[in-house]
């Protein structure tokens, strides 16, 4: 049996607004994250992913429940309870006057390292981050990408079980996205680290984790393997056609399910109707939520629809489906096929797109 | 304990390590303490303070046996008319006439130190010191004597001097009070004299003694050089305010050198405790919490930095302004008096009042903008109470001021006098005080 190093039992997070009405952060979380995997907490901005974690690893306290580290209580045995915890924080949480070898000193003897023990902690983490001929440089003049490698090499300096990353990669280039995520699996692999894993990339979460927590509004929504996650959703592909500013009516999603291996059919249309005053507003911006592109349109312009229709072999169909577009008159601007993933659960289970 | 050291060190070196820092920390301050002191004290030389208007207010009433305690303050600073006979010739002591001569041929003696005219209610005299015609005015009370005075079953009790001083002229008043605790002083030991040896007569001869003693010349001249001031405070070496001789310069580094650092030090103190929102918005503070440091040490740790960024601070600007007055004078000078003991005291009593009103500031304040508009306003307000641009407003209204209370003990120690209990009281008062509720609010502040 898998050994929990994680519990969290009932967590809930409540703010209180100036009207004195309460505002529901976290909706009472039950969660194990066993000990060696990488658990990715998986959700949109705003979902309650972050104040989780911040509960789990003692930054907050929780409005009701409780959660413990390897059997340590975060609100009765703080201090036991973070000693196996290391934090990566999402921003550059270091001292930007200090060299790169000061700041890891600094953190070392808050986690109470100290003399030999300290001086070669740090030393393996400046190697490990491949941070070693900068070490006595200022933090200030690093680079983005060295700075996150600091971030996170102050987080590992005291070789703890669980190791919490809050959404590592936002905002880095893709090659150093690629070497933090690298580290991750390092960690995993080399090391046999805990790590907890907060993104809204659901790229990241399908790579990195053993198993995946979807939360949105406070709540965890679904929890298990990628695998299965996806099976909730069946084994159906999308295809998103983009039908531009053509009516779709009934008529030609009614032909579409009669295809082989297609279960569902909708329309969406963007209807871009100014709100009332601002008739006279030059421009709109909307995201294509389907491709997360942005758009400039006129105000009041009916200026893109796109059907989506699930099948069991989406590929498969494809030939029929446009067939049938082209015998009805609609024009077919793209197709995108889309199989299934961690999106589409999301998705299914909420009705939004994790990027709105 | 080593976390709380830690956390001290790395806010020590990061402030001392940041050069922009040091320059507004220890540079400005010096810099225009220094302009000050040339542009006022004099370019260098020892010019000695002179002439300092004081007006005299005498009410005392006498008491038995004609004595006129109050007539011989007077004397020792009006002089008299030409021909006429000093208070303390009057009294027919040789060793003032010594003391006179002696001081005939010294640089200056305390007619020439002051101005002083003797005026008949104490409210014209008021009214000329707040219209700036006088330095101070000395204000004798109607039972002066008659609470000092050495007669038999008639014991000694306290009195008081009022000394009514223009906060715009400190240097002068500092002067002014001086000399009058040095002559007071001077009268009570001289009752006390007196009282012991007409108890002593009364024990050896009888009551019947007195009159045969007391009759004799050899008594009359002891008992008047009792009481003459002459002997002690005629001399300028006795009443400056730097302790040695009149050095304006020295003074007026004194006077605004502790001005100007208590006033840097409170934007260092602020400075440092409101540091603690750079660490939230940079997300380290968020990093110190996760680990396993108690919130006390954190928030311990910051304070205690700041505090010995300010002592240090404090220290090396009145080393350095110690080193400019003496180059000023030309020779190696005390500015700040000869108890270092109790300039270290007031100086760590100075650090820890601005440390408490940073903690105060970091407590209330609900965000940075906040905190430093907040900052701002209770500096320049105190800043401007205290003196520190180069004003005075009056005392009531300075006491409000936290450096006034250093400037002004600073003041006094440079004057070698040790009465600073009440300044280093409401200093460690205040900044113990403020520390305890700013902490408080601060510590609510860190759930983040």
């Amino acid at each position: 049996m898998r050994q929990a190093l994680v519990e969290a039992r009932g967590l809930m997070k409540t703010y209180k607004r100036k009207d004195g009405t309460e505002v529901y952060a976290v909706q009472g979380i039950d969660l194990d994250i066993y000990k060696g995997e990488v658990f990715s907490f998986l959700g949109p901005n705003g979902a309650g992913k972050t104040t989780t974690i911040s509960m789990i690893s003692g930054l907050l306290a929780p409005t009701k429940g409780e959660a413990t580290i390897g059997g340590f209580s975060i609100t009765r045995q703080p201090m036991e309870a973070k000693k196996l915890l290391g934090v990566v924080p999402q921003e550059i949480a270091l001292y930007p006057t200090l060299s790169a070898r000061q700041n890891l000193d600094f953190f070392g003897r808050m986690y109470g390292l100290g003399g030999k023990e300290l001086a070669m902690a740090v030393d393996e983490v400046l190697e490990f981050t491949d941070l070693k001929d900068r070490a006595k440089d200022r933090v200030d003049t690093f680079s983005g990408g060295m700075k996150r490698r600091v971030n996170i090499g102050v987080g590992l300096l005291h070789k703890p079980q669980l190791v919490y990353m809050d959404e590592p990669t936002v905002g880095v280039d893709p090659q150093s996205r690629r070497r933090i995520l690298d580290t991750v699996i390092r960690l995993r692999e080399e090391r046999k680290m805990t790590v907890l894993y907060t993104t809204h990339l659901m790229e990241e979460a399908q790579e990195l984790s053993n198993r995946v927590g979807i939360i949105d509004q406070g709540r965890i929504i679904a929890l298990g393997t990628v695998g299965e996650l996806v099976q909730k959703v069946g084994e159906e592909d999308r295809l998103i056609f983009d039908v531009g500013e053509q009516h779709i009516d009934n008529a030609v999603l009614e032909r579409f399910k009669q295809v082989a291996g297609v279960t569902r059919a909708t329309y969406q249309s963007y209807n871009l109707k100014p709100a009332a005053g601002a008739e006279d507003s030059a421009e709109i911006i909307v995201e294509k939520r389907s491709t997360g592109t942005m758009q400039i349109v006129r105000s009041g312009q009916v200026t893109d629809g796109e059907i989506t229709v699930y099948a069991k072999r989406g590929r498969k169909a494809l030939p029929e489906l446009l067939r049938i577009a082209d015998e009805l008159g609609v024009s077919i601007l793209s197709v995108e096929v889309r199989e299934p993933d961690l999106e589409a659960v999301f998705l299914h289970l909420t009705g939004r797109a994790l990027r709105e | 304990m080593r976390k709380i050291i830690t956390l001290a060190w790395k806010e020590l070196y990061i402030v001392f390590t940041d050069r922009n820092l040091l320059v507004i920390m220890i540079a400005a301050p010096l810099a225009i303490a220094t302009i000050i002191g040339l542009a006022f004290g004099g370019q260098g030389g020892d010019i000695p303070v002179r002439d300092i208007p004081v007006a005299i207010v005498n009410l005392d009433e006498g008491g038995a046996n004609e004595q006129n305690f109050g007539s011989i303050f007077v004397s020792a600073f009006v002089r008299p008319a030409d021909g006429a006979e000093s208070a303390q010739q009057a009294l027919n002591c040789p060793t003032s006439d010594a003391a006179s001569d002696a001081n005939a041929g010294s640089s200056t003696t305390l007619y020439d130190l002051t101005e002083a005219v003797e005026v008949a209610d104490v409210e014209t005299a008021r009214a000329g010191v707040d219209a700036g015609t006088y330095t101070a005015a000395i204000i004798i009370p109607a039972d002066f004597t008659a609470k000092l005075g050495y007669g038999q079953n008639d014991p000694i009790e306290a009195a008081a001097i009022e000394v009514y001083a223009n906060s715009g002229r400190a240097v002068g008043a500092a002067i002014i009070r001086s000399i009058v605790e040095g002559i007071g002083n001077q009268l009570a030991t001289g009752s006390i004299a007196a009282a012991t040896t007409v108890d002593s007569v009364v024990a050896e001869y009888g009551f019947a003694g007195i009159g045969q003693v007391a009759g004799s010349e050899a008594f009359q001249q002891n008992i008047a050089c009792a009481f003459t001031p002459a002997i002690n405070v005629l001399t300028i070496d006795q009443q400056t305010i730097a302790g040695e001789r009149p050095n304006s310069t020295a003074a007026i580094l004194v006077l605004f050198g502790s001005a100007q650092a208590m006033f840097f030090m409170l934007f260092t103190g602020q400075q440092g405790v409101l540091s603690i929102f750079d660490e939230r918005r940079d997300g380290t503070l968020q990093r110190l919490v996760v680990s396993p440091t108690p919130r006390l040490y954190i928030l311990i740790g910051k304070l205690a930095g700041t505090f010995v960024t300010c002592l240090m601070q404090m220290i090396a600007l009145f080393v350095f302004l110690t080193l400019v007055g003496s180059l000023l004078t030309g020779q190696l000078t005390m500015i700040w008096g000869n108890n270092l003991f109790l300039v270290a005291v007031m100086l760590i009593a100075a650090a820890i009042a601005s440390t408490g009103l940073g903690t105060l500031l970091a407590g209330i304040a609900r965000t940075q903008e906040q905190s430093a508009i907040f900052a701002q306003l209770i500096n320049l307000a105190m800043a401007l109470l205290g003196g520190a641009f180069g004003f005075q407003l009056p005392e009531a209204i300075s006491r409000f001021s936290i450096i006034y209370w250093g400037t002004n003990a600073f003041q006094k120690l440079a004057a070698n006098q040790t009465d600073i209990g009440l300044n280093l009281l409401v200093l460690f008062g205040f900044g113990i005080g403020l520390f305890a509720i700013g902490f408080w609010f601060f510590n609510r502040r860190l759930d983040i």
